[in-house]
């Protein structure tokens, strides 16, 4: 099916957000549709998790709006984002560092339980069952990133490799109808690396849902995203496949920097 | 009674007399899931089934790749019900090896655990033009494959449901002619020598075996099993699968590889085989995690420790202990050791095997110390399993006396040569290789050794290893190393001599650690491995305790001069492989003028060692290394 033909899920439209005298995004327009891997690329400070931070509602933007499936999601608190099906994965890790990595993803499951303190306290046994449910989600989630060994580890003593994909799990945790991922691949070595995106690409075959993800390693993202959005001081300056974006000057240039890009250039006519 | 012949047969046994038993229990999710010897019965029923509707028929080999898991024995034992033949191919062959054993067993069918095996298969599969199926039993990434030969071990299972509707009784014919000279097993031996050769197995042979171990050993069917070594190796074949199945004790499936040794705290087996690796991994947890713990608990360790000690040696020795002794034997287990056992799952464990290769002493001593009751075996996959040490009757260099049945003898060159009703039937498509290996029914080993006066077995080496002394006897320089490195001092040892050289001389690599921290006690100052190797303080300390040492060897043995390495072996620089043994020519070449200069009598020698950093980067050190003589 045409990309035009597939439904939108996230619509962000003029967004504008500003720290002070910082010009964080500026009228930023970007959509994304069913059935896609998104990335997001650019430069340090390009305004890449300011984007996601918008979108998740961890910051305000001052102009614009975000779609998600119809229903307008700018003014929402963080929680409620999260209630309606948007997970995230921080680039800098977010996990509680004195529970385990199976605490850790019951955790993220909070917020589709459905007992309260009271019921949960006492255990009642409609409250048991729940939580048996729970469980075999998160270890079916285990299971599929392969954690079994870290299961019953604390967070905190894990390597960071390892972290990252707690985190990504618990991502997973709330049964998310978007994953947005911020650079769930930043400080891995090539294994680590190769290991994350197997898991990307397996999440996005088994579940089908949109993916965003913000990521630097070019390589990897030229193989596993279906589009890329490159931001650069707040602004966008390429938006397409991965194939046209390989060779836009505009980004040689922002990776690369200007005369690196005027050598591209010059290289490509001879 | 009926006799149970094959492993089909036996299985049919134990699902007859013990339909409700546990027969094996495999972690999935984090919960150990329990299957009874009726669902055992049945899976294997069924997928056999599933297999003749494909076109699986006697003589067929099926392949089987993947972690220990129910499906591997299970796929193995339909093949066998049918009349096939099982091949197990190690995990982490790469698709070019797979490929090989594939082609050269002539498998049609090939049951792989997962994506990562299945693509390995797939990689080949226009050049394996005999492959009808390839069956996955673990769906994760699979679920899109769009490759006709790529099916479920569920499906296959569901065709086997319907072909049995059509077919009634075929499969219990089938189990029914099955005999005991049939071959059951196709195990591939590692190869370090050309080609992979398959060893043909019988169902007479494994199963001979399997008794013989459990009259030596009883297993009961009450006991727990930990399966963690490849059935692809002919210990597995023999161990998890036969003597499970004949003992009909429960066999349990760690969750993954990584997790064995949660695994086996949660599970408190009474039977278990490790590969020396293993052994070596836990001695190595258990004593680093003494290190950190609190004050009281060290100290409780550090008195129980060497009463474990002398026990052990007490029983290797074969002497008993009077009631004072046996008095502070029982404390310190009570207090210490046994706490320490059930911290690492073995408090419950009748007996512990090892399997792989040799284990050093100092760790099978320390083993033994905790409380373990571990055992060495012998074997090749030819003849599986020859000699098993008897409880009562351990020394720690011998791989015990000869199980019931087999024959053992040594030949003039040192080669220990095998035979008994448990001999292969030779190697798969290669009759001359059996010629050569297979010489009047005695199979030639190439492993050197001899036999003491008790009737043990002590294995030394290969036999292409062996170094001629002065006197013209033969001796292996592993075991002399072996034995060196029951000095604390002393990391690593390379023994050199042989053909025209008149003594036997030792390159050690000190370890750091140890010899640091001693240093340290007696204001010995230093500054790296290089300056502290070199110390004529280290140098005494070294040679007087392999002095020591060099008392327990014959006297052709005894290591006449040493050389304090000035660098650590490493397996980055290939002197070392990853799991830390020796490259004896690589290294012998390339401390080649170290060693002339050892018989040359030279008293030191300028080494200039490469030494390359992990970013690649080469650099050099000089050291002017002293050689020392032993008094």
């Amino acid at each position: 099916m045409e990309r035009e033909d597939r439904n939108v899920i996230l619509k962000v439209e003029n967004l504008d957000l500003r720290f002070g005298g910082v010009h964080a995004l500026i009228d930023i327009t970007v959509d994304l549709r069913e059935r896609e891997i998104l990335a997001i690329i650019g430069p340090n400070g390009a305004g890449k998790t300011c984007l996601i931070n918008c979108v998740s509602g961890f910051y305000r933007a001052q102009k614009g709006t975000v779609i998600y499936q119809g229903q307008n999601i700018t003014k929402l608190p963080a929680y409620k984002i999260a209630q309606l099906g948007l997970a995230r994965s921080f680039q800098n890790l977010a996990l509680y560092t004195g529970l385990s990595t199976l605490d850790n993803l019951m955790a993220g499951r909070h917020i589709l339980m459905k007992q309260n303190i009271v019921a949960g306290g006492i255990y009642f046994r409609w409250a048991h069952k729940e939580e048996i449910e729970h469980r075999r989600r998160v270890e079916e989630i285990i299971d599929f990133l392969e954690m079994q060994p870290v299961r019953k580890k604390v967070v905190g003593t894990l390597p960071y490799g390892v972290r990252k994909r707690v985190e990504l799990g618990r991502a997973l945790a709330l049964e998310p109808e978007i994953l947005l991922l911020d650079e769930p691949m930043a400080g891995m070595n090539v294994e680590e690396k190769e290991d994350m995106a197997r898991f990307i690409i397996d999440i996005y075959e088994l579940r089908r849902i949109p993916i965003i993800l913000i990521e630097h390693d070019m390589g990897l993202v030229m193989d596993i995203a279906d589009r890329i959005y490159v931001l650069d001081f707040g602004r966008k300056i390429a938006e397409g496949v991965p194939s046209e974006i390989a060779v836009n000057p505009q980004v040689i240039s922002a990776y690369l920097g200007t005369e690196e890009a005027e050598f591209a250039r010059k290289k490509e006519a001879a | 009674m009926e006799v149970a012949d094959t492993l089909p047969k036996v299985v049919r046994r134990n699902y007859k007399e013990h339909p409700d038993k546990v027969s094996v229990r495999n972690k999935e999710f984090g919960v150990w899931r329990e299957y009874t010897w009726k669902e055992y019965y049945e899976a294997v029923k069924y997928f056999s089934l599933g297999l003749m509707s494909m076109g699986f028929d006697q003589g067929d080999k099926l392949s089987v790749i993947g972690d220990n898991e129910p499906q591997w024995f299970w796929a193995e034992i339909a093949a066998q019900a049918i009349g096939g033949v099982a091949v197990g191919i190690y995990v982490d062959c790469v698709p070019e090896e797979v490929k090989y054993i594939v082609n050269h067993s002539e498998s049609s069918f090939v049951v792989a655990k997962d994506q990562e095996q299945v693509d390995k298969i797939l990689e080949f599969k226009e050049e394996a033009p005999q492959l009808k199926k390839i069956i996955y039993w673990d769906p994760k990434g699979l679920w899109f494959y769009d490759e006709p030969l790529v099916t479920s071990f569920d499906q296959v299972v569901d065709l086997g449901k319907k072909y049995e509707e059509l077919h009634p009784g075929i499969f219990e014919q089938r189990v029914e002619e099955g005999k005991g000279d049939n071959l059951a097993v196709l195990c591939y031996t590692s190869g370090t020598t050309g080609l992979p050769k398959g060893v043909m197995e019988t169902h007479k042979a494994l199963l001979a075996t399997a008794a013989s171990l459990i009259a030596r050993d009883p297993w009961k069917e009450t006991d727990e099993f930990l399966s963690c070594l490849a059935p692809a190796w002919i210990g597995g074949q023999v161990i998890d699968i036969s003597c499970g199945i004949l003992s009909g004790a429960a066999v349990n499936f760690p969750e993954e590889p990584e997790t064995i040794a949660d695994d086996t705290r949660e599970l408190g087996p009474s039977l278990i085989l490790y590969t020396s690796r293993l052994w070596e991994s836990l001695s190595a947890t258990i004593r680093a995690k003494m290190e950190d713990t609190g004050f009281l608990k060290k100290l409780g360790y550090s008195l129980c420790l060497p009463l474990g000690y002398k026990r052990a040696d007490l029983e290797l020795e074969h002497r008993s202990s009077n009631r004072f002794w046996k008095a502070l034997f029982w404390l310190a287990d009570a207090m210490i050791l046994e706490p320490l056992r059930d911290k690492v799952g073995l408090s419950r464990t009748r007996y512990s095997y090892t399997g792989g290769s040799m284990l050093s002493p100092d760790i099978f001593r320390f083993l033994k110390a905790i409380g373990v009751n571990l055992k060495q075996a012998y074997g090749a996959s030819e003849v599986p399993i020859v000699t098993l040490q008897q409880d009562g009757d351990i020394k720690f260099e011998s791989s015990g006396p000869p199980l019931a049945y087999d024959e053992l003898r040594i030949s003039k060159d040192n080669e220990i040569l095998l035979t008994g009703p448990n001999i292969c039937k030779g190697y798969y498509k290669n009759p001359e290789a059996t010629k050569a290996k297979i010489i009047d029914g005695w199979f030639h080993s190439a492993d050197a050794g001899y036999i003491d006066d008790d009737g043990h077995l002590i294995f030394l080496s290969r036999v292409a290893d062996l170094m001629e002394l002065a006197g013209g006897e033969k001796f292996s320089p592993e075991y002399i190393e072996g034995q060196l490195k029951f000095s604390p001092y002393i990391r690593d040892a390379i023994v050199v001599g042989g053909k025209g050289r008149t003594y036997v001389s030792c390159l050690v690599q000190i370890d750091y650690d140890i010899v640091g921290r001693w240093a340290e006690r007696n204001h010995i100052v230093y500054t790296s491995f290089t300056d502290l190797s070199q110390k004529p303080q280290v140098y005494d300390l070294v040679e007087k305790d392999m002095a020591r040492l060099n008392r327990r060897l014959p006297s052709a043995a005894r290591v006449k001069k040493i050389v304090l390495l000035d660098k650590e072996l490493d397996p980055d620089e290939a002197e070392l492989t990853r799991t830390r043994k020796l490259r004896r020519d690589f290294v012998e070449t390339k401390y080649g003028g170290m060693i002339a200069a050892i018989y040359g009598n030279k008293e030191e020698f300028r080494s200039e060692t490469a030494v390359k950093y992990r970013d690649g980067r080469v650099g050099k050190l000089i050291t002017a290394v002293k050689i020392a003589t032993m008094e």
